[in-house]
């Protein structure tokens, strides 16, 4: 009941949050003063009142498609377990389900995309599909290295067991940290994988599939990828806090890490420019990388303990 | 019994009464037979499969057949089950399918003849336990198939395949009569029951004996490098073929591979190894190919090969249970395996039974000739995405279903013991993951560019919706779809026995076992549908008085859009053939635009099959190189090639009565 | 009794070596039948039910009746007539055949030593008729010919079948399924009307058909 309310909460703030901390830590970077922190909340509630301008070509798939995404996205949420609180629903193989159903959801992202028949988005949707070929594997061999690594096939487990383990999990945990980082900024559409502010061809990638979206479905995309985000950061931070704190200390640390990610965000997106396409395969690959090398350590250093 | 000998006998005459049959005679009488074979084996398939008896019936033949024992086991009604409902599900859809076809009634007589021919050979050869009976039904299925291959024998590249094909089905079925005559040598007899204590006894037999088979049926059923036929089969046979050839036929090969390990028992940890290993490669080379083809079926075609994949890793993930002795990773593998069977029949039938409806209305398989087919045929268009979401093993589908219990037995195998278990485990999560990823975007791609945005050539007329009798079986199996997704402990029941079987009597119950596992999975897909069910109401209402307007797709300005400047399939897939040149060979041939003026411009891409490449197109030439050196010996004449065996018979006897 | 019926079905054979006219082959293809099916009545003692019955219906029917029936109405329609000249004379070709007839007598002899389940005479005279058959096809020049004489070549082999049916009686079962394959293959050409047969034409024009 208490991880119920302590999610929800979270799950109703802190996507607006993050992306307003990202915001304004580039705003100051860049010497501005920047938007209000609850910006893209204000956004949302002006889009959710708006009508809706649809293209003649889209079929029920168009008007169904940011709805399932967002589905997806909130399910991964209700399956990950916040420092302090827990899941709302964890189980045995809960991280299969939350991959696929953000699956499913970017599924029907993309066909939203194809169904526009613009060439625009026909590109974003065609990249989008390319960059998860790389992201999901390797984030299956994170997982899965957790799991070897402690010995426990849930979130919830594998988290509390995390830090209770001899030194080398500091390796690990940092690898992996480093690993979802990746992660959040190509499934967040950030610098250098993708810019967020705008849609021209050397950053078509998230923003352009939705160029035809408009109104609540518009705000239901904008949303799920912030809540996504927020996800991703949920995960990175568990691998951060110790399991053996007291739950308001966790908590506590947790919305402290999910905040400072949000600023690491920031900085990264001013600091690196956006990189040329045919790079971005070969970074997203760094993710694949990282994970092999997360799992090479668990293989080598659980080996030689037992 | 009676039952079933009455199902396979209504099968075979049906065939023949079709065949003779004037008219709409034909259609309707092979529709009537199949679904009344089909009623009339479930009682039994029923009882079986939830019971675990078994039925068997003894005949006496003259040698070599011997005794043939037909044994209705639990693996045996399982496979009956998807002959059976496949076999009819097809015909029923060529009523209308092959109306198409209509005047040539002599073609129509041999297809309904050689489709009742092949289900009826299919049923024959899961139940029998006799090695010579049980060639002879292979052979007869292969006969069967190659017939209804190549069906438009008009078309040059339909021969063609159906003779690959052919070529293909004989050579596999030589790796197993030689298995299968080495094995009646050893063991006296033809009969199964006796190749089993062989194998028990010698381990060493065993392993030779396991790779032959190996080869046998994996060429059957479509392991890599022995799958070429499958891409080239596939396409060129009409769709309810195809439908029952993909979901049924190629299934046979893993039942011949189950029956084997069946009777083998335990088997090595390095026969494990291999199967798991070759079954991940299959997979991610059957969905990389399937991403680069345009034309459609041949896209399935390859898809099917990465669901084989599939399906043999959660085998070869059984196999490794049995070899380390861990009994819960043999449960998850094999039901995971046979989960995966009977779910790929479903939605591989429905996308070729779509792909059917697209070539019958639009008359191309290329899908970059296609576009906006959802405005003309809404159903269809909804039950291929179904199908499409379900090969993509996304959740709330059935798919979803068979690979969580594959990634699960996996995440179990990291949990083990030995370092080669975990590393296996862990390189098959990893590829597991890579094969589903692959395959979302072959679908989105495939879906995407036929049903959705606009025509990309504008159509001769315009495309209907597919009949009722085209729908009806589609709708059917996505009924099963949905059903099996939303509650994956409707197929417990039916799974405990087989699986049971195979893993031996050290595996725990799997209903309590799975039951365990999916509960909260089917709460979590529940809770999905109730997000989504708020989530829709929520933006019904929002938007419940406000203004939606209509429009031009966002074009930025543009004032000629066009639409062939929509994304193609070639496009969508390029980024992603570009990471994988290595292993997937794409021929291109670019004629630049030169000068000022440039006239002639073209740009032309072909993928390859990589096996194609390096291993078969090299083979074939050094034989052809080698045969050409005989060319001298063919005359043309008959006689003189009359007149050679005549001499050579001569000298035989000659030399066998001087011999004496 | 049945070393005067095999006799009289290898002396048949030597009557079409003699033969020009098409009929001929084909009496002789019936009147073969008709032996076979009082061979196999005589041997009532030797198979068991299932395969005599069949090879009854088999011999009778089949052989004797319904195929020569079949061909002679397709001679007929075509007004096929002759053979045409044959590569080596009437003469000497008789001269070879009743050679090869003699030499069959010499294996059935052979066969007595050797094996002791074979009937010998069946045994020598198959022989005899096979490579006759053999023979027959690289002399004759018409295609029509040729079918008809592989017609004779399988009754032989039938006969051989018959020969050894006491050690592997699923030779019996082989050599009706023979029967049945040709039967079939060509009723199908002749349903099929493949006229190009029918037309005088010479084998000589089937030396297109190479690589």
């Amino acid at each position: 009941m208490m991880e119920g309310l302590i999610v929800f909460v979270l799950i109703g703030f802190a996507p607006f949050l993050f992306v307003g901390i990202i915001n304004r830590v580039k705003a100051i970077w860049a010497g501005r003063r920047g938007a209000p922190l609850l910006q893209s909340l204000y956004d949302f509630v002006k889009l959710m009142r708006k009508g809706q301008v649809v293209s003649g070509t889209t079929s029920f798939v168009f008007r169904i498609g940011p709805t399932v995404y967002l589905g997806g996205v909130l399910l991964a949420a209700l399956l990950t377990p916040v420092p302090g609180a827990g899941a709302v629903m964890g189980f045995a193989g809960d991280f299969l389900l939350f991959a696929y159903v953000l699956g499913l959801g970017k599924f029907f992202l993309i066909l939203s995309a194809m169904d526009t028949g613009s060439s625009f988005e026909g590109m974003g949707a065609s990249r989008e599909a390319t960059f998860s070929t790389i992201v999901e594997p390797a984030f299956f061999i994170l997982i899965g290295s957790l799991v070897l690594l402690t010995g426990h096939l849930s979130f919830e487990g594998i988290f509390q067991t995390l830090n209770a383990i001899s030194g080398y999990t500091v390796l690990v945990s940092s690898l992996s940290v480093l690993c979802l980082f990746l992660m959040l900024l190509t499934e967040g559409a950030r610098v250098p994988v993708d810019d967020p502010n705008t849609h021209l061809e050397l950053t078509m990638i998230h923003e352009v599939m939705v160029l035809d979206t408009s109104g609540p479905d518009l705000a239901f995309i904008q949303y799920a990828s912030a809540l996504k985000m927020v996800v991703v950061a949920t995960l990175m931070a568990h691998l951060l806090v110790p399991p053996d704190l007291p739950a308001w200390a966790s908590t506590g640390l947790y919305l402290a890490l999910l905040a400072a990610t949000a600023g690491a965000v920031g900085a990264v997106e001013s600091l690196i420019a956006r990189l040329r396409m045919s790079h971005v395969p070969q970074f997203i690959f760094l993710m694949t990388a990282l994970a092999w090398t997360v799992f090479a350590s668990v293989l080598f250093f659980s080996q030689g303990d037992f | 019994m009676t039952l079933v000998l009455a199902g396979l006998g209504l099968v075979f005459s049906g065939g023949a009464l079709a065949a003779l049959a004037k008219g709409n005679a034909g259609r309707l009488i092979s529709t009537i037979t199949t679904l009344a074979s089909f009623l009339l084996l479930l009682p039994p398939i029923y009882s079986v499969l939830t019971g675990g008896e078994t039925r068997q019936m003894v005949l006496q033949w003259s040698e070599p057949a011997g005794m043939v024992r037909f044994v209705i086991d639990p693996l045996a009604a399982f496979f009956m089950f998807i002959i059976a409902l496949g076999g009819w599900l097809s015909a029923f859809y060529s009523m209308d399918y092959m109306r198409a076809y209509r005047e040539d009634a002599q073609g129509l007589s041999a297809y309904y003849f050689f489709l009742h021919l092949l289900i009826a050979s299919m049923l024959v050869l899961v139940i029998v336990q006799n090695a010579f009976v049980f060639l002879v039904a292979w052979e007869l299925m292969s006969l069967a198939s190659f017939f209804l291959v190549s069906f438009e024998n008009g078309k040059e590249e339909v021969r063609k395949a159906g003779l690959y094909y052919l070529v293909a089905m004989q050579a596999g079925a030589a790796f197993l009569i030689a298995a299968f005559a080495f094995m009646s040598f050893k063991a006296g007899s033809m009969d199964f029951a006796r190749f089993s204590e062989v194998f028990h006894q010698d381990a060493g037999l065993s392993l030779w004996m396991f790779l032959l088979f190996f080869v046998g049926f994996g060429a059957k059923a479509g392991f890599f490098p022995l799958h070429t036929w499958l891409p080239l089969a596939h396409p060129a046979a009409p769709s309810p073929v195809s439908a029952i050839l993909s979901g049924v036929m190629i299934k046979t090969g893993i039942y011949g591979l189950l029956r084997i390990l069946l009777l083998m028992g335990p088997p090595e940890k390095g026969l494990a190894m291999m199967v798991f290993l070759v079954s991940l490669v299959s997979g991610l080379f059957g969905v990389m190919n399937a991403i680069a083809q345009r034309d459609i079926k041949k896209l399935l075609a390859y898809s099917s090969i990465e669901n084989i994949g599939i399906i043999g890793m959660g085998i070869g993930l059984g196999m490794l249970g049995q070899a380390y002795g861990q009994p819960g990773l043999t449960v998850l593998g094999f039901s995971g395996a046979l989960l995966h069977v009977f779910n790929h029949f479903t939605f591989k039938s429905v996308l070729f039974y779509g792909a059917g409806v697209v070539y019958a209305r639009v008359h191309t398989r290329n899908i970059e000739d296609l576009g906006g087919l959802i405005r003309f045929m809404p159903w269809t268009a909804t039950l291929f995405l179904i199908a499409s979401l379900a090969i993509s093993g996304l959740p709330a589908l059935n798919g979803f279903v068979g690979e969580f219990a594959l990634y699960y037995g996996m995440a179990t195998g990291l949990l083990s013991a030995s370092p080669g278990v975990i590393l296996l485990s862990l390189v098959g999560i990893a590829g597991l993951a890579f094969i589903g990823v692959m395959a979302v975007l072959c679908f989105t791609n495939v879906f995407g560019v036929s049903f959705l945005g606009v025509n990309r050539r504008p159509f001769a007329h315009a495309p209907g919706e597919a009949s009722g009798w085209m729908l009806l079986p589609m709708g059917l199996l996505s009924v099963l779809i949905v059903l099996i997704g939303l509650y994956p402990p409707i197929t417990f029941p039916f799974l405990q026995q087989v699986v049971g079987s195979l893993a031996g009597e050290a595996a725990p119950a799997l209903r309590t076992e799975l039951g365990v596992l999916y509960a909260p999975v089917v709460r979590a897909i529940g809770l999905f549908a109730l997000i989504l069910l708020g989530l829709f109401l929520l933006r019904s209402w929002m938007l419940r008085n406000k203004r939606i307007a209509v429009f031009k797709t966002w074009d930025c300005g543009y004032q000629a859009p066009g639409s062939r400047f929509q994304y193609t399939a070639s496009s969508f897939a390029a980024p992603f053939l570009s990471l994988t040149r290595a292993v997937l060979p794409v021929t291109r041939r670019l004629l630049r635009p030169q000068g000022l003026f440039p006239e002639d411009a073209s740009f032309e891409s072909r993928p390859r099959d990589l096996a194609d490449v390096v291993l078969f197109s090299p083979l074939l030439g050094l034989l052809r190189k080698f045969f050409g050196l005989f060319t001298w010996i063919q005359s043309g004449k008959t006689q003189r090639y009359i007149l050679y065996g005549l001499v050579f018979l001569l000298l035989v006897i000659i030399w066998i009565v001087g011999g004496g | 009794m049945t070393d005067l019926l095999i006799v009289f079905i290898g002396t048949s054979m030597l009557y079409v070596f003699a033969a020009s006219r098409i009929e001929a082959y084909i009496k002789t293809l019936s009147l073969q039948g008709l032996l076979f099916f009082l061979l196999v009545l005589a041997d009532i003692d030797e198979l068991n039910d299932v395969n005599f019955f069949f090879l009854l219906f088999e011999t009778l029917v089949i052989k004797a009746l319904v195929i020569p029936y079949f061909l002679l109405r397709v001679i007929r329609k075509n007004e096929i007539g002759r053979e045409v000249e044959p590569y080596l004379s009437q003469f000497y070709s008789l001269l070879i055949a009743s050679m090869v007839f003699i030499a069959g007598f010499g294996m059935a002899f052979w066969s007595l030593e050797i094996a002791a389940g074979i009937k010998p005479l069946y045994f020598g005279v198959s022989i005899s008729l096979i490579v006759s058959s053999l023979l027959l096809i690289v002399i004759r020049k018409r295609i029509i010919t040729h079918i008809l004489i592989y017609m004779l070549l399988e009754n032989g082999i039938f006969l051989l079948s018959l020969s050894v049916a006491n050690e592997m009686p699923v030779m019996v079962n082989v050599g009706i399924l023979l029967d049945l394959f040709v039967g079939i293959y060509l009723l199908v050409i002749f349903f099929n009307k493949i006229h190009a047969m029918f037309d005088g034409s010479h084998i000589d024009v089937l030396t297109e058909l190479r690589d």
